[in-house]
């Protein structure tokens, strides 16, 4: 058919009427379809800022419970982990993954210096650790948490409570100190000063803030180098070897002093040559050179559905957990409540609205209907004439699918903008999840009014065959 | 293309006298490129006739042959075939789209036919050149019956039917009108169907049949 024909076809087919109904199931259906599309939006939007990662499970840390007093926390106090008793740990029921955290074994202090640059106002100073965990356990990894040897910034993650507590605890009591956005707090310079003398000084910055882990993290490559640079390495310390109350042999490796040990003396007395009256029994000293290398702490990833048995087990067996900003239950109640709500009302308002858009056109062919008999007697296929009204429908609702997504990339930028200043952030533009409802959507709605067009236009036909 | 009717008796002219109808219940055949006259009073069944013949009545017994088939058996889409290209009807309500000018009615057709005279010819011959442009809607019968007939002689077709081609036309007007179907049929080797009520009639006739 050629385009003029088309036209005169299109001008031909012109319904009088029916224009309210039509506003009416248009209005439905922007509604149902820009309520269905935010509901999945808002969905994918909360999973993100729950940091759902891994949908399904949460995190705990893992360590020994730390009792008694003063005097006996000094003394040597093994609390890591065995092998055997991570190897009983990962046996648990729940547990999909296990990491140990590892720490510095060096003195650190930080100054952190909020006004953006160094010596400029008064900085923060507090003796602190760094620890370092498996990237996979990590509830974001920033583009630059990657370190190399030389690299002249330390990235540090800390714990997103640390930046409320700040601005909400600290800031507001020290006129020194501002409040801090996202922004501004990963600007600041952060001097790491290594050393009892503080004799050697690196800077960091904060990369991130983490909604899961609550430790002060380093990347491991960057805490495995500084151990191995500022800690000095326990197996070059020298000690002298004491039997019958005087010292036997000149100075001797730690390496070379567990050999020993190994073979034959259980009650090894030694001492440091820095101390050599200091007399120690080598198995306790060798129980707190090896600590240094011995896990501390776990961290579990645990399915949610067991989360609770496993952490009532743990509990039994003497461990303390923490659950990593645990993700409250009532918060994915409200989140799935919210959901189901506008996307239930979305897609009964779409169905509604299907109803209301058939109706119409049916109402629209059944006033063409004469029209369309004497079309269909000229040699005009009822093919060619459904078109004209589809293509009818395929404009208005072409304009209120955009609409749609318009409007819901409006509002989900609106409340972007609104909880970036609680310091929550989701993902730019609508999610892949939406696009693909939003494409489904319009293929479905489409079909539908595509197969009632057809059958209208023939059933009217038919009627009016005469 | 030949058309055949057998024993064809509509319906509604069941219980009428049909007995000296030439059609009704016989057995007649139309083989182009004829000029056929159907001659009847009003009720007789003209309209009805040319309604079976282009596929838009079945209540009736008896069987109606195109090219050997019947066309019963036929599909929609092969009556669309035949309604695009080889069957043009002019009906007696002529079936002018009233929302549109006369022009637009014109070019409204799926296909049409290339040879022969062109549309503008044809308004020229009619003396209806001048109402192109005009809804269909402000003109009279008269024109309106005039147009329809151009529309009918712009398409492709092996036969045309005819209800009563020149029941609102002045006789100047019918004579230019038979003239202008005579040419285009003759071009086309078709046959014409046409009914009308009175003896007198402009169109050649090679058959005459009575109701």
């Amino acid at each position: 058919m050629n385009p003029k024909v088309r036209s005169i076809l299109r001008l031909c087919l012109h319904p009088s009427s029916s224009g309210k109904e039509l506003m009416l199931a248009a209005l439905g259906c922007l509604l149902g379809s820009f309520l269905l599309l935010f509901a999945v939006q808002f969905y994918t939007d909360s999973q993100r800022l729950i940091g759902e990662k891994d949908p399904g499970s949460s995190f705990f840390t893992l360590n020994k419970k730390v009792q008694g007093g003063l005097l006996q926390n000094l003394s040597s106090n093994n609390k890591s982990f065995t092998q055997n008793e991570i190897e009983q740990i990962k046996e648990i029921e729940g547990v999909e993954d296990l990491g140990s955290f590892s720490r510095n074994h060096f003195p650190l202090t930080v100054h952190v210096w909020p006004a953006g640059k160094i010596g400029l106002g008064s900085a923060a100073r507090a003796d602190l650790f760094f620890e370092a965990i498996p990237n996979r356990f990590l509830d974001q990894i920033p583009d630059s948490w990657d370190w190399e040897e030389n690299d002249s910034i330390v990235p540090i993650i800390v714990p997103k409570f640390y930046l409320d507590l700040w601005n909400f605890g600290l800031a507001p009591s020290r006129p020194e100190y501002p409040a801090l956005s996202l922004d501004a707090a990963s600007s600041m310079p952060v001097e790491i000063w290594i050393g009892e003398d503080q004799s050697q000084k690196m800077i960091g910055r904060f990369v991130a803030f983490s909604k899961r882990i609550n430790s002060v993290l380093v990347p491991q490559k960057f805490l495995e180098w500084a151990n191995r640079t500022f800690a000095g390495d326990p197996n070059q310390k020298y000690f002298f070897v004491w039997k019958n109350d005087e010292i036997s042999s000149p100075p001797v490796s730690f390496s070379d002093l567990k050999n020993l040990a190994e073979s034959s003396l259980d009650d090894l007395l030694v001492s440091p040559i820095e101390e050599p009256a200091k007399r120690i029994l080598f198995q306790s000293l060798s129980g707190n050179q090896s600590e240094d290398n011995q896990t501390a702490r776990l961290i579990l990833k645990v399915k949610d559905s067991e989360a609770q048995i496993f952490s009532d087990k743990i509990g039994r067996v003497g461990y303390e957990t923490n659950r990593e900003m645990p993700q409250s239950g009532w918060v994915q109640q409200i989140v799935s409540l919210l959901t189901w709500g506008a996307g239930g009302l979305g897609g009964l308002l779409s169905i509604l609205s299907i109803g209301t858009f058939t109706s119409s056109f049916k109402l629209m062919i059944a006033q063409s209907s004469g029209v369309a008999r004497d079309l269909t007697h000229l040699g005009f296929s009822e093919k060619q004439i459904s078109w004209v009204f589809f293509q009818k429908f395929s404009k208005l609702f072409g304009l209120i699918w955009i609409a749609s997504l318009l409007l819901c990339f409006a509002i989900k930028e609106m409340v972007q903008s609104m909880i970036k200043a609680y310091g929550l952030e989701t993902s730019d533009g609508l999610s892949w999840v939406t696009l693909l409802l939003a494409i489904l959507y319009a293929a479905v709605f489409t079909g539908i009014n595509y197969l009632v067009i057809r059958g209208a236009v023939s059933t009217f036909c038919k009627n009016t065959q005469n | 293309m030949i058309i055949s009717l057998d024993q064809v008796i509509p319906h509604p002219l069941m219980e009428s006298g049909i007995s000296s109808s030439e059609i009704w219940g016989k057995s007649v055949t139309f083989e182009k490129p004829n000029f056929i006259r159907i001659e009847a009073q009003s009720g007789k069944g003209k309209s009805t006739l040319l309604h079976i013949l282009y596929g838009l009545r079945f209540d009736y017994q008896g069987s109606c042959i195109i090219d050997g088939l019947n066309t019963s058996s036929f599909s929609k889409e092969k009556w669309r075939g035949l309604w695009t290209d080889q069957l043009s009807l002019v009906f007696q309500d002529l079936r002018l789209f009233l929302n549109l000018s006369a022009k637009e009615n014109l070019e409204l057709l799926p296909s049409t036919y290339k040879e022969g005279p062109s549309m503008v010819d044809m308004c020229k011959e009619l003396s209806i050149d001048h109402l192109l442009d005009c809804p269909v809607a402000t003109l009279s019968f008269g024109q309106r019956q005039r147009f329809a007939l151009v529309r009918s002689l712009l398409k492709p077709f092996d036969w045309l039917l005819l209800d009563e081609p020149f029941s609102h036309l002045d006789e100047k007007n019918a004579v230019r009108a038979a003239h202008l179907i005579k040419t285009c049929a003759q071009i086309r080797k078709a046959g014409v169907l046409y009914t009308s009520l009175s003896t007198s009639n402009p169109l050649p006739n090679d058959h005459t049949l009575s109701l």
